[in-house]
């Protein structure tokens, strides 16, 4: 008896102890809980000296599921927890066969899943099911549980019953599932991102690596996977700088941001690799974990390489075009000054010498003496010829929308004038505005017109016709004559400086005219070529870009 | 009367250009003087009577050439038209070329008219009318 009152004194204690976690909501540690109704029932059932009012508050507030049998499996008692889990009331399942009301399917197939009901009443096992099952409510429902089975003794040791306690499982499954998927989650993004991914140790041995890491050093798994970064592919990572980081980052917890590095590969490749690494938490947070972050900035290197040269190549052509032009314009100034000089003064002395020896000098002398004088304003013209191709080049075009029919108009006016003797006979289209700069376009059907008189001086009655067509983007101009013509092979040649294709004897001239027009049509973004056949006469066409600008003045 | 004419001051480096300038004036019967120097430094000696000139005096107008070496035509100009007593002496320019790059600033910096050389007495003589000074420049009758 003294035994019995110490068995109960030491069940009272526990019995409190169990009344404190419930009352502050932990979980009863299954063990535990067991063990103590395991104590409870025994004194239930075979000592009838339990207080009524304790064995409730345990059997009927306890947040887990108990289900009490007999050893031939007839329900006993079932507690609230369990009616609600399994949808059987107190009263129905009391006497049922275990199996009606603990009713257990497959987490995958859902077949049912019978519990090892003989390992406990006959082997005396205390069992769980590692695997997880649902249980099959009454109402038709599936709940993840987790569970609990242990045999109940008689005084003699023989197995009277058992004890199933279980628990709804459906947060923690959901909580694992949600795990689960952020996993994956995780990992696809891992997989997916362009840089490459290294996650290492403490140790600084590589735990994964991603699809990009294996893609851009052309390694697999098993040469990667549990190897230290300083021996992989060959210890090409063992690099001193980057042993100091990723030391002071596991030790210390700091992080290190883009350290770029010029990495050789196996197979010869040469990359500019950004490194970034920082301590990453693991799924227990007591082990130190390193992600390292190496992205390929090769192609961006080489990039900002490139545009830094092309940069400095824009530099050097801009300062050798500046120098060109300074050049050109100490050439001009040269031309201009004292290249006119001796001209100058060789018309000035034979003039002086026409003045002072009217007398001594042959007809002869005098004939040579104006051939000099011609040939030094001959010259003195390809000068200025040559400085207005110059000028041209530098002058800045100011466009207008400009009247071709005026410009022409008052040029063959001119012309007309010039040409009295002979019987020119113009052909003129109604022509439109155009996009341009008047006096640059003056020049050009000065030039153009000029040229088909000029070539047309042996035709007894010369023909000149200009016109034009348009599309959507620009005008055509053409101007033809009946002229002298020239061979198509010589077509090119006719648009560049001082080039001729008649002798200066038979059609005066310097040969610039046509560079002129080419240089002023290309200013204004336009082309300009020619068709000819000798003796039947020439076209010139150029073009002029349309400008839809309609708040442009008229000139 | 001829005491009374002002000389004019030619200032060109070209010994050629001089004498072909000088050919055309006797043409004309210039009556006025006229005195050459080689430079602009020549020129300010003259004009501000710094050198040993004999029979310094003022001229009527000067002749300006713009390049030249030591103090080419315009730093010659820019030097005239800073200097009190000779700003307002009339300056005509002697140019190669009627599209001289430098015939712009030669206006900015207040000269009062060109001429293209070489040097036609007529252009010349319609220059200095359009300066108001033609009653300086005389143009003798042939004997």
């Amino acid at each position: 008896m003294r035994n019995f009152n110490r068995q109960l004194q030491h069940l009272n204690k526990e019995i409190q102890k169990m009344i404190e976690i419930l009352n502050g909501r932990k979980p009863i540690p299954h063990n535990d809980l067991l063990r103590l109704l395991k104590e409870v029932i025994y004194f239930t059932e075979n000592q009838q000296l339990l207080q009524e009012s304790t064995y409730k508050t345990i059997f009927y507030g306890i947040g887990d599921a108990v289900i009490i049998t007999n050893a031939f499996c007839k329900i006993q008692m079932i507690n609230p927890a369990a009616e609600r889990l399994s949808g059987w009331s107190s009263f129905e399942a009391n006497g049922k066969d275990i199996d009606k009301v603990f009713r257990l399917v497959d987490e995958k197939n859902k077949k049912p899943f019978i519990y090892p009901y003989g390992e406990i009443l006959e082997k005396g096992k205390t069992v769980t099911i590692e695997r997880h099952c649902l249980l099959h409510t009454r109402e038709g429902t599936f709940i993840p549980i987790k569970d609990k089975g242990a045999p109940l003794y008689e005084e003699n040791g023989k197995i009277s019953g058992m004890v199933i306690v279980f628990s709804d499982f459906t947060r923690t499954r959901e909580n694992e599932q949600e795990i689960e998927r952020s996993k994956g989650y995780i990992q696809s993004i891992v997989d997916t991102v362009s840089d490459s991914l290294l996650i290492l140790d403490s140790d600084l041995m590589v735990l994964n690596a991603n699809n990009s890491f294996y893609n851009l050093f052309k390694l697999s798994k098993n040469v990667v996977e549990g190897k230290h970064i300083f021996t992989l592919d060959g210890g090409r990572w063992n690099i001193s700088e980057l042993k100091d980081l990723l030391e002071k980052v596991s030790r210390e917890d700091t992080i290190f941001k883009d350290y770029e590095i010029t990495f050789e590969s196996n197979d010869e490749t040469s990359y500019n690799l950004l490194l970034n690494a920082r301590r990453i938490h693991s799924d227990s947070n007591t082990r130190i974990l390193i992600l390292l972050s190496i992205q390929n900035i090769t192609e961006v290197y080489l990039s900002k390489r490139m545009s830094k040269i092309l940069e400095m190549e824009i530099e050097t052509r801009t300062a050798d075009l500046n120098t060109a032009n300074v050049d050109l314009e100490a050439f001009s100034y040269f031309v201009s000054h004292d290249l006119r000089a001796p001209l100058r003064h060789i018309t000035g002395y034979i003039n002086l010498l026409k003045r002072d020896f009217p007398q001594q000098i042959s007809e002869k002398s005098t004939h040579y003496m104006e051939t000099i004088t011609e040939s030094a304003q001959r010259m003195s013209q390809l000068i200025e010829g040559l400085l207005e191709y110059s000028r041209i080049g530098k002058k800045s075009i100011h466009k207008y929308m400009t009247s071709m029919n005026d410009i022409t108009n008052e040029i063959i006016n001119v012309l007309k004038n010039e040409t009295k003797g002979r019987s020119i006979e113009f052909k003129k289209n109604n022509l439109p505005f155009v996009y341009c700069d008047k006096m640059l376009m003056e020049l050009v059907w000065l030039n153009l017109l000029s040229n088909a008189v000029k070539f047309t001086q042996n035709v007894t009655l010369a023909k000149i016709e200009i016109g034009f067509t348009e599309n959507e983007t620009e005008f055509m101009f053409f101007i033809s004559d009946n002229g002298v013509g020239f061979e198509m092979k010589y077509a090119k040649k006719l648009f560049e400086v001082f080039q001729r294709l008649h002798s200066s004897k038979e059609f005066h001239g310097t040969g610039i005219g046509l560079a002129h027009v080419r240089r002023i049509i290309r200013k204004h973004g336009g082309r300009v070529w020619a068709e000819s056949k000798p003796l039947k006469g020439t076209s010139i066409y150029f073009t002029i870009p349309k400008q839809e600008n309609k708040n442009d003045k008229q000139a | 009367m001829i005491n009374k004419l002002k000389p004019i001051l030619l200032v060109e480096d070209n010994q050629n250009d001089i004498e072909l300038i000088l050919e055309a004036l006797k043409d004309y019967n210039l009556a006025n003087r006229v005195i050459t120097v080689n430079d602009g430094v020549e020129a300010l000696t003259y004009l501000r009577n710094e050198g040993e000139y004999t029979d310094h005096e003022l001229p009527a107008v000067v002749l300006l050439d713009i390049k030249m070496p030591r103090l080419n035509g315009i730093e010659t100009l820019r030097e005239i038209k800073k200097d009190k007593t000779l700003k307002s002496l009339p300056v005509v320019m002697l140019t190669s070329s009627r599209e001289e790059p430098d015939l712009k600033s030669c206006y900015d910096l207040g000269a009062n008219a060109y001429v293209v050389k070489p040097v036609d007495f007529r252009e010349f003589v319609s220059a200095v009318k359009n300066l108001g000074i033609f009653w300086a420049i005389i143009n003798e009758t042939p004997h």
